[in-house]
């Protein structure tokens, strides 16, 4: 009770005390001299006297500190000091446990800062569990997560009852102009958007409805990463006019850095809901709403779902088939990025099991190795109890020292992914190292810590502690059931090492599967570029005219094949979808209706790319305005629509630019696979440019040599033509067709890494495990060997034991293998998950590691000369 | 200095309540303490210093006394002791102990004598 805190205080001002204690002493010593001088002794004598009875002072000290200090911290700090003591004796063992335990409690705690931020955390808006974001679901074609018809919103809006407020927002560009011109993309956004988010400018105001009156200029809203990159964080910006190509536009004002609902916005704009919306029909905008308060998701859900269902009467050509789903926000950032990052968290338990297991089995040796100084320990008095403290403690300690620099690893490898702003992690920005990731850490290490200092010494009964003083340690093998539980942490190692080369080897042969698929194009020398011809200096004349003159220039240029434009670039842009109408056929009923995509190409597109022509024609410079209307389509479109049946000659009707139109279909392409390399091509509809001339085009060039060579002339003809048009995205297709794989790439690359840890662990687990064991055998050997064994039987006395640890392994290992590898789920390409080659590839692997490890304590085996070690016991 | 009587040993919780009983008229400081012990038992209890100070440390342990520098007779700079409440409330309570215990020792031995 008070008594500990005044050991405490005692504790807190030790110095001071011994300090005083020596005066104490001092004095009292004076006055014992002075006492003897007075009852007659001689000077010296008196002093003599005086300083015997005071006795030895460090004794007094020892006493008194003895008397003072708690008594449980003093026997932990003896440990502590013991466990450090232990550690500098055997560096090796400690550096290696060390090193081991950083990169698994680092790795681990780096997941963990990522998977809080993106999964656990809520999003960074008020009340955030209340936003929902609102999908159009076509039900034949169980098409979900479906962009959104500014009708159908409106009449949500009007008529739901579930929405505290509900928005609307779609994508939009502009063009700056100036020295720099730059072409940026941002969100029109509803009145509503950001009372729906509870958002609030960091500097200036949001958007009232004087910014959308007639003949005020165009408002903008920047972001926090434009304002700081383009306008140098200048707080006078507020108000401030900013040129763009065609007009003037104001800054209302800048938001906050984490706002970012959509992820790469660089502007606000206002949308202001016309009457006129209610007659588009296309759909093409992202809606998000606020729930009322006690209105759950799933009420607001069948709400929209009534009024769909009104709605598919009302517009029945326009609605037919289609309904709405209401998904909480939260969920929906999350949703694609959560199996992966769960199966990662997966692996890197894994390898923190296997790392902890290898630092067990080092602690494990040791204390096998020091029964002699524990017998003495225990001889001396120590209780089982104290001895398993002290190991505990040193476990803490090196788990301690291990877990510290993995935090810090783990901080700074957290501060380099946030910076290399990964596109597949959402809320990326949001990730960081705090409090309570540190806790985690810190539990972590404790688990580990005690765990792995406590495990190896279990083992030990009261009774086996004084054995070894009787012997000089002289068992012929090795405490056998030593090395079995040893044994079985290596087993353990390497089946988790099989599971993850397993995993690791499938998400590798699915990229490879993946990226040898044939996408439909040569992506090969390619060089492509955007282009965007907006506003009233790019009448639809001018475009075509500009249009040729840049292809026919391009052409020219020395090392040029080919070129050619289109509208949207596979694996790069986005193309409209809509409605088609085969007329050779009966009209389908409403909701059915076949849908593909609607895209743009010029005459030399296809020869660029290298997309074969099948049946027909391409597009020729005879193709104009003037000429009947025409399209190529590709194979997909014969195929679906056509049930294979020549489309030459069919006529079609598009529900696109002009509604009634009726084209002619004169040419059939192969497919190009344009969402994603493993997702099949749509029906698809081109049309010549020059009879639809579009504003935003995607040139592609076909070069000699290295594409990145002619970027840079390339760049300089545009400007030449027109200084003030930006260019966008002046890539290589083969940089398009990498980047629509990133999202299997990262997760491969991290669990072959992980896998790579892993095995290396597992090996060196099992060699420390073999080394060890010829260690303490080496009397069996030398026996065996005087009576007559030959290498051979040494060797498979070696090799054996190290077999059976690694087949039973394997063995547990591919039966977990199986059963887990399918949460691979989505990374899976063109196998089963479980691949008997790969498998096999994964085990061979192993038994090959496995095979070195073995090799070095066989070698050491075969050199034991019995007549050493049998002379040893003596 | 004087003659033959051994000095006895004195247990370790005898010497704590002998201490306590020192410091109940007033504060004093080590060695005043271990003088009045060997005076008042008539030199048969000599503290030593490697005894004293140590109980000196468990009493303040206890909470039985308290410390704190002064000024000595010869204004000498030396370490007092003081008795808390809760040191005279020890100092009761252990003498009654040591009273019971006495009285108890000293009634078997009598009872032999008959």
């Amino acid at each position: 009770m008070t008594s500990w805190l005044r050991r405490l205080a005692w504790l807190l001002g030790r110095r001071r005390f011994e300090a005083d204690l020596g005066e104490e002493l001092r004095i009292h010593e004076e006055m014992a001299a002075e006492q003897a001088r007075h009852e007659g002794l001689c000077p010296e004598a008196a002093g003599f006297a005086a300083r015997r009875r005071v006795g030895n002072r460090a004794q007094l000290a020892e006493a008194a500190r003895d008397v003072w200090r708690p008594a449980a911290l003093g026997d932990l700090s003896q440990d502590v000091r013991y466990a450090l003591r232990g550690l500098r004796r055997q560096p090796g063992h400690a550096a290696a446990a060390i090193i081991t335990l950083t990169l698994g409690i680092g790795a681990t705690t780096a997941l963990f800062s990522v998977l809080d931020a993106v999964l656990l955390r809520p999003l960074p808006y008020p009340d955030p569990d209340r936003l929902v974001q609102v999908w159009e679901h076509h039900r034949p074609r169980d098409r979900r997560e479906n962009v959104v018809s500014p009708l159908n919103y409106l009449v949500w809006h009007d008529r739901a009852r579930s929405f505290e407020a509900l928005a609307i927002h779609r994508s939009v560009g502009i063009s700056l102009a100036g020295d720099l011109p730059e072409q940026l993309t941002g969100r029109a956004v509803s009145s509503t958007f950001f009372a729906v988010l509870r958002a609030r400018p960091a500097l200036g105001r949001l958007f009232n409805p004087a910014d959308t009156a007639v003949g005020a200029p165009r408002a903008l809203l920047l972001s926090h990463g434009l304002w700081k990159r383009r306008f140098g964080g200048d707080s006078g910006i507020v108000g401030s006019t900013l040129e763009l190509r065609e007009e003037t536009a104001r800054i209302v004002g800048v938001m906050p850095e984490d706002f970012r609902p959509v992820g790469d916005e660089s502007y606000w704009e206002p949308w202001p809901m016309t009457s006129e919306l209610r007659t588009r029909r296309g759909r093409g905008a992202l809606v998000v709403g606020r729930l009322r308060d006690g209105v759950s998701a799933e009420a607001a859900d069948r709400e929209l779902k009534a009024i769909a269902t009104g709605l598919e009467l009302e517009y029945p050509d326009f609605n037919t088939g289609w309904t709405v789903d209401v998904v909480p926000l939260q969920h929906q950032v999350t949703a694609r990025a959560k199996p992966v990052l769960l199966l990662l968290a997966g692996a890197i338990g894994c390898v923190l099991l296997i790392a902890c297991a290898n630092v067990a089995n080092l602690k494990l040796g040791q204390v096998l190795a020091r029964r002699g100084e524990i017998a003495v320990r225990a001889a001396l008095g120590a209780s089982r109890g104290r001895i398993l403290r002290q190991m505990a403690v040193e476990g803490l300690v090196l788990a301690v020292a291990g877990g510290a620099l993995g935090v810090l690893a783990a901080v700074v490898g957290v501060k380099a992914l946030v910076r290399s702003e990964l596109r597949q992690i959402p809320r990326l920005a949001e990730v960081g190292v705090d409090i309570r990731i540190l806790g985690f850490a810190l539990l972590v290490i404790g688990a580990a810590g005690v765990v792995f200092g406590l495990a190896p010494a279990l083992g030990l009964r009261e009774g086996e502690l004084r054995q070894p003083l009787g012997r000089r340690g002289g068992e012929t093998g090795g405490a056998p059931g030593g090395r079995r539980l040893r044994g079985a942490l290596v087993s353990f190692q390497v089946a988790l090492s099989l599971m993850l080369l397993a995993g690791a080897g499938l998400t590798v042969r699915s990229l490879g599967n993946l990226l040898s698929q044939d996408p439909g194009f040569d992506a090969r020398n390619l060089l492509t570029m955007d282009l965007s011809l907006s506003g009233e200096a790019y009448a639809e004349e001018r475009r075509i005219a500009f249009s040729q003159e840049l292809v026919s220039r391009i052409a020219a240029l020395p090392g040029v094949a080919e070129v050619g434009l289109v509208n949207a670039l596979p694996l790069h842009g986005q193309p409209a979808g809509t409605r088609i109408r085969v007329l050779s056929r009966p009209a389908p009923p409403p909701g059915q209706e076949p849908v593909g995509d609607i895209s743009v190409a010029d005459t030399g597109y296809f020869r660029a790319m290298r997309t074969p022509l099948l049946e027909g024609r391409g597009f020729t410079a005879s193709d104009r305005s003037s000429a009947p209307n025409v399209v190529v389509v590709n194979s997909a479109f014969a195929r679906q629509l056509l049930d294979g049946t020549s489309p030459i000659g069919q006529r079609i009707q598009v529900n696109l630019w002009e509604p009634d139109s009726i084209v002619e279909i004169v040419g059939v392409v192969g497919d190009m696979r344009r969402v994603g390399l493993e997702v099949a091509a749509r029906p698809a509809v081109f049309y010549p440019y020059l009879q639809q001339p579009a504003r935003f085009l995607s040139l592609v060039i076909r070069t000699e040599s290295a594409p990145e060579e002619l970027a840079p002339t390339v760049r300089a003809l545009v400007s030449g033509l027109d200084r003030q048009l930006p260019i966008l995205n002046l890539e290589t297709m083969q940089s398009y067709v990498a980047a629509s794989t990133d999202d299997r790439r990262y997760p491969m690359l991290l669990l072959s890494l992980l896998a790579g840890l892993a095995v290396v662990l597992s090996v060196v687990g099992l060699y420390g495990v073999l080394a060890y064991s010829v260690g303490q055998r080496s009397r069996e050997i030398g026996l065996r060997r005087a009576l007559g064994a030959t290498g051979g039987t040494i060797a498979r006395l070696v090799t054996g034991e190290g077999f059976r640890f690694v087949g039973i392994g394997l063995a547990v290992g591919l039966v977990a293998t199986l059963l887990c590898t399918r949460f691979l789920g989505r990374l899976l390409y063109g196998l089963s998950p479980t691949d008997a080659v790969t498998l096999a590839l994964a085990a061979g692997g192993l038994l090959v590691m496995a095979g070195f490890a073995t090799w070095i304590p066989t070698r050491r085996a075969l050199r034991v000369d019995p007549a050493v070690t049998l002379r040893e016991d003596g | 200095m004087g003659d033959a009587v051994a000095a006895l040993d004195l247990f370790q919780g005898t010497l704590d309540l002998l201490v306590l009983k020192a410091l109940s008229w007033e504060p004093a400081h080590g060695y005043a303490v271990a003088t009045w012990i060997r005076e008042r038992s008539d030199e048969a209890f000599l503290v030593e210093e490697g005894a004293l100070y140590p109980a000196l440390h468990r009493l303040e342990r206890r909470g039985a006394i308290e410390s704190e520098w002064g000024l000595s007779e010869n204004n000498r700079r030396a370490k007092y002791y003081r008795l808390t409440a809760r040191g005279r409330t020890l100092l009761r309570a252990e003498a009654s102990h040591w009273d019971r215990y006495v009285g108890a020792v000293g009634r078997i031995l009598r009872a032999a004598e008959r």
